[in-house]
C-alpha cells in the first residue's frame, strides 16, 4: 500500500484529464515494455529510414571535402555577408539542443513529473544536435585542421586565442555544454544498462551493457549516490544551458551592426532556442512512441504539456519580435529603423513574414484543447516551428549583414549547393545517428518510469485519503 | 466556520496604524513639493514606481501560477490576490505624477539647450512621446491590470464560500489569457514611465529588468508576509518548512534572473559604446559606483549564497530576513533606476525620498489589509488547498 501523497496530477483529481502513465504496470512489465525496442530488430520501415539518411550523410560527406578542399569560397557567402548558413546552421542546431536540457534538468528541479517519460529521447537528442552544431564553425574556420588552436594551450607558437571575441566564449560554451550533456545522459542511463545487461539474452549483448552500466547493481548506496550526482548535474547543466545560448546571442548583440546590437538578445535567443528544441522533441517523439511502443508511458498527457510549453516559448518569442521591432523605431536611429523596415519589406521580406507565421501564428493554434490533442496537427506545427527557427536566424544573420552602415558596402545573399549540402546532409547525420541510438539504449528511462508509477500509486492514495475526508466532514 | 481556517477578524489596528504613517509621509512630501519640486516629483515617482511594481509583480506572479496549474502555492495565494487588488488604488496614486510630466519626462517639453540632433530624435519619437497618448496608455494600463486582479479576486473569494471547481478553471483561463496582455501593458508601461525618463536612451531588454525586479520583491513581500502571519484566522499557521523551501528556492530563481538580465543589460551596453545608450549605465555605473557596487554583491552575491543553504530555507525566520533585506535591495535598485535621471553626476538623497517611500507604503499597506478583512486569509475553498498543504518535496 502506498503512503498517500499528492505526488503526481492524475485523474479523478479536478481538471485533469489525461494520465501520465496509461494502465498500472508492474515493474516487469515496464522493464520488459521498455526494453522492447532494444531487443527488437528492426524492421523494413527502419532499415530504409537508415538508407534514407545515409545517402543523405554522402551527400554531407561529398559537402563537407568540397568545403575543405576549396574552401569558404565553396559557400555563397560574400563580403560583407561573411556569416551566413554556417553561423545559421550553427545556432539552428544548438538551439535544438537546449530542449533536451530544458527538460531534462529544468523540468527535473522544477519537480515535474511529466519529464520522466521523455527525457531520454530529448537528452538523446542535445548530444547529437551540439554534435551538428559543432561541425560548422570548424568547417568554417577554412582551416579545420587547426581547430585547436581555438583553445588556449601554451603553445611553442605563443598563438593565444582572442579572449575578447565572442567565438572563443563559444568554443568554452560548447564544449562545456556537450560534456555536461553527455555526462548527466550517461549518468541517467546506467541503471536502465543494468536493466538491460540483466534482461540480455546473449552473453555478448549481456557483457557489452554490463560493460557500459560500469558494474550498477542497484545497491542503496549506489541509488543513493546516483540521486545526488543527478540532482547535482541537473543545478549545473541550467545555469550553463542558459549560458550557452547567451553566449550565442553575444556573437551578435556585442558587435554594433543593427539588427545584431540589442540588449534582449540573450533572452531572446533562449527562449528561441528552447521553442525550437521543443518542437524538434515533438517531431521526433510522435512517431517515435507510435513505431517503439511507447504509447502507455508517452501518453496525450506528454504532448499536451509540450505543447503548452510551445505556446508558452514562442509566446515569448513573439514578444521579442515585437518589442525589438518597436524598440527600433522608438530609437528614432536611421540605421536601426531601416534594417528592422528591410526586414519587413526588404528583398528577403518573404522570409521575415514566413518566420512570423511559422512562430507566432502556428503556436496560436495550442490555444485550443483539441488541437494539442490532434497528432497530425501537432506534428505539421512543430515542423513548421523547426523550419520558422531556421528562417528566424536566416533573417538575423543573414540580411542584416546585407544592410551594413554603408550603403556601397550593400549586398545580395544567394547560398550554393554546398550550402544545401551541409544543411541537409547535418539533418540525415542527426537523424542516422538518432536511429541507431534508440536501437542501442533505452529510449524511455526505465527506473525513472517505475518511480513515477509509484507517485502515481501514492496520489491514488491520497486521492482516497481526500474523498473519504470530504465524505465523512460533512457537505462543503 | 470553515474548517480549514476561521476568517480574519482581526487587524483593524495595523490598518490604521498604516493609513496614519501613509498620511503623514505623503503630507510631509507635499511639503517638500513647495521647497524643491523636481526633487520631490522625481521621490514621489521613486516610491510610486516601487510600491506599484510590487502590486503589479504580485498580479504577474498570480496569474503565473494559475496558467502554470500549480498546486503547491495554493496555501500562499491569497495574500498575492489582494497586492494585486490594490492596483486600482495606484491609479489614484498615479495623479501626482500626471501633474508633475513635465518636470519629470524631458519629452514634454524638451530643454531649451539641446542639441539640434537631439532635438530631431526627440520628435522622432513624438508620435509616440506625447502627453494625450500617454495618458491613454497610462489609462489602459490601469483598466487591464485592475480588472484582471479584481476578476482574480472575486473569483477566489467567490471559491471560498461555494468551493466551485469551475471557479478554478476561470481563474486559470483568465490567467493564461491575460499573460500575454499583461507581458505587453507592463513592457510599455516600463518604457512610458521608467525608460522615457531618459528620452533618448533605449534598451530592448530593460522592461523585463524591470518586472523581473517587480518578481523579485512581491515574492520576497510574500514570503514576509507568510513568516509573519501566524496569528489567529491567519494563512501562516497552515505552513510548513516545505513551504518556505519552495518558496526561498523560487526567490532564489529570481534572484538569479534578476542578475542575468542585468548583467547582460550592462555587458551589451558597455561593450558597444554607443553614444545614444552609453550615457545611461554611465551615470549609473561610474557617478553611482557604490549604489551599483552595493547593488551588486546584496542584490545577487549575498543573497545567491544564502538561498543556496537549504536549512536557511525551511526556516521560516531566517528566510523572512533574507526576504526583506531583499525588499529593501529592491527599493534601492528602484531608486538607482529613476535618480540618476534627475542626478547623473552623483548620488544624491532627498528627505522626500523617504517621506515619499513611507507614504505610498502605508496608505497601499493600508489598503491591502483593509482588503484582507473579513475575508479567509487562504483559499479555503480552492479544490488543490489539501494537495499545496500536503505537498512533499522529495
Amino acid at each position: 500500500m502506498a503512503r498517500p501523497a499528492p505526488s503526481a496530477p492524475i485523474p479523478g483529481e479536478p481538471l485533469v484529464e489525461l494520465p501520465l502513465l496509461e494502465g498500472r504496470h508492474t515493474d516487469a512489465e515496464l522493464t520488459h515494455s521498455l526494453l522492447y525496442p532494444v531487443d527488437r530488430r528492426g524492421g523494413r520501415a527502419f532499415w530504409a529510414l537508415v538508407l534514407l539518411a545515409l545517402a543523405g550523410v554522402g551527400y554531407f560527406l561529398v559537402s563537407v571535402v568540397v568545403t575543405v578542399l576549396v574552401g569558404i569560397g565553396a559557400w555563397g557567402n560574400n563580403i560583407p555577408v561573411a556569416w551566413a548558413f554556417g553561423i545559421i546552421n550553427f545556432v539552428w542546431w544548438i538551439g535544438i539542443g537546449h530542449a533536451g536540457t530544458l527538460i531534462s534538468a529544468i523540468l527535473l528541479l522544477l519537480q515535474q513529473k511529466w519529464r520522466s517519460s521523455i527525457n531520454r529521447i530529448a537528452e538523446t537528442m542535445t548530444l547529437f544536435a551540439v554534435m551538428m552544431a559543432a561541425m560548422f564553425p570548424l568547417l568554417h574556420l577554412g582551416r579545420p585542421w587547426f581547430f585547436y588552436w581555438l583553445a588556449p594551450y601554451p603553445s611553442t607558437t605563443r598563438t593565444w586565442p582572442q579572449f575578447r571575441s565572442a567565438l572563443t566564449w563559444d568554443m568554452a560554451a560548447i564544449t562545456t555544454y556537450f560534456t555536461v550533456s553527455f555526462l548527466f545522459w550517461y549518468l541517467g542511463l546506467l541503471p536502465d544498462l543494468a536493466s538491460a545487461r540483466d534482461a540480455a539474452r546473449s552473453p555478448r549483448k549481456r557483457w557489452w551493457y554490463g560493460l557500459a552500466c560500469l558494474g550498477w547493481r542497484g545497491s542503496a548506496r549506489h541509488w543513493y549516490h546516483w540521486r545526488v550526482g543527478y540532482l547535482l548535474l541537473a543545478g549545473l547543466a541550467t545555469p550553463l544551458v542558459v549560458s550557452v545560448h547567451t553566449l550565442v546571442s553575444f556573437d551578435f548583440a556585442i558587435s554594433q551592426l543593427p539588427g545584431w546590437h540589442s540588449t534582449i538578445f540573450p533572452p531572446y535567443f533562449v527562449a528561441g532556442a528552447i521553442f525550437s528544441g521543443l518542437a524538434m522533441v515533438l517531431t521526433l517523439l510522435l512517431p517515435a512512441r507510435r513505431v517503439l511502443r511507447l504509447t502507455h508511458v508517452v501518453t496525450m498527457a506528454h504532448v499536451d504539456a509540450l505543447c503548452r510549453l510551445l505556446l508558452v516559448t514562442g509566446s515569448i518569442v513573439a514578444y521579442a519580435y515585437l518589442h525589438e521591432h518597436f524598440i527600433a523605431w522608438y530609437s528614432a536611429s536611421t540605421f536601426e529603423r531601416s534594417i528592422y523596415h528591410t526586414f519587413r519589406t526588404g528583398p528577403f521580406a518573404p522570409i521575415f513574414w514566413l518566420t512570423v507565421f511559422c512562430n507566432v501564428l502556428v503556436p496560436q493554434l495550442f490555444w485550443s484543447r483539441r488541437l494539442r490533442r490532434n497528432l497530425v496537427v501537432v506534428w505539421v506545427a512543430a515542423l513548421l516551428v523547426n523550419v520558422g527557427m531556421w528562417s528566424e536566424r536566416f533573417v538575423i544573420i543573414a540580411v542584416s549583414l546585407t544592410r551594413t552602415q554603408l550603403p556601397s558596402a550593400w549586398a545580395g545573399y544567394s547560398p550554393t549547393w554546398v550550402d544545401w549540402g551541409l544543411l541537409s546532409g547535418s539533418i540525415s547525420l542527426f537523424l542516422l545517428l538518432f536511429l541507431v541510438t534508440v536501437k542501442v539504449v533505452p529510449p524511455v528511462p526505465i527506473s525513472e518510469t517505475k518511480e513515477l508509477q509509484r507517485q502515481v500509486d501514492e496520489a491514488e492514495a491520497f486521492l482516497r485519503e481526500v474523498e473519504a475526508t470530504r465524505g465523512g466532514g460533512g457537505a462543503r | 466556520m470553515n474548517p480549514v481556517l476561521p476568517r480574519f477578524e482581526g487587524g483593524q489596528r495595523l490598518v490604521l496604524g498604516c493609513a496614519a504613517v501613509g498620511t503623514l509621509g505623503l503630507g510631509l512630501t507635499a511639503l517638500g513639493l513647495t521647497q524643491n519640486t523636481r526633487e520631490t516629483l522625481f521621490s514621489y515617482h521613486f516610491a510610486f514606481t516601487y510600491w506599484m511594481g510590487l502590486a503589479l509583480g504580485a498580479l504577474l506572479l498570480l496569474a503565473t501560477f494559475h496558467a502554470a496549474r500549480a498546486r503547491w502555492p495554493t496555501a500562499v495565494r491569497r495574500p498575492l490576490e489582494l497586492g494585486a487588488a490594490t492596483l486600482p488604488l495606484f491609479a489614484l496614486l498615479f495623479v501626482p505624477v500626471v501633474l508633475g510630466l513635465s518636470p519629470l519626462f524631458p519629452w514634454v517639453h524638451p530643454p531649451a539647450d539641446l542639441p539640434p540632433h537631439a532635438r530631431e530624435q526627440l520628435l522622432a519619437k513624438a508620435p509616440y512621446l506625447n502627453v494625450p497618448f500617454f495618458l491613454v496608455r497610462t489609462v489602459l494600463y490601469f483598466t487591464v491590470w485592475s480588472a484582471v486582479a479584481w476578476l482574480l479576486l472575486h473569483w477566489s473569494t467567490r471559491q471560498d464560500e461555494s468551493g466551485d471547481v469551475d471557479l478554478t478553471v476561470r481563474q486559470r483561463r483568465l490567467s493564461a489569457g491575460g499573460l500575454p496582455v499583461l507581458g505587453l501593458t507592463t513592457s510599455f508601461a516600463a518604457v512610458d514611465w521608467l525608460m522615457s525618463l531618459e528620452p533618448r536612451w533605449v534598451s530592448s531588454v530593460f522592461s523585463a529588468y524591470f518586472f523581473i525586479g517587480t518578481w523579485v520583491g512581491a515574492l520576497a513581500l510574500l514570503v514576509v508576509v507568510a513568516a509573519s502571519a501566524r496569528g489567529a484566522g491567519l494563512f501562516g499557521a497552515l505552513l510548513g518548512p516545505t513551504h518556505f523551501r519552495l518558496l526561498g528556492t523560487l526567490l532564489f530563481a529570481f534572484v538569479c534572473l534578476w542578475a542575468y538580465i542585468a548583467f547582460c543589460q550592462y555587458m551589451l551596453i558597455w561593450v558597444a559604446d554607443l553614444p545614444e545608450e552609453v550615457p545611461w549605465v554611465l551615470a549609473r555605473t561610474e557617478h553611482w559606483r557604490p549604489v551599483a557596487v552595493v547593488l551588486v554583491l546584496g542584490h545577487f552575491a549575498l543573497p545567491f549564497l544564502l538561498l543556496l543553504q537549504r536549512r536557511l530555507k525551511a526556516d521560516r525566520r531566517l528566510l523572512a530576513v533574507v526576504a526583506l533585506w531583499l525588499l529593501a535591495m529592491h527599493a534601492l535598485d528602484t531608486w538607482w533606476l529613476v535618480m540618476p535621471a534627475l542626478h547623473p553626476e552623483r548620488p544624491t538623497l532627498h528627505w522626500t525620498s523617504l517621506t515619499a517611500f513611507v507614504g505610498v507604503g502605508g496608505i497601499a499597506a493600508a489598503a491591502a489589509l483593509w482588503l484582507a478583512r473579513g475575508r479567509y486569509t487562504a483559499p479555503v475553498g480552492d479544490p488543490f488547498l489539501l494537495h499545496s498543504l500536503k505537498v512533499k518535496v522529495p
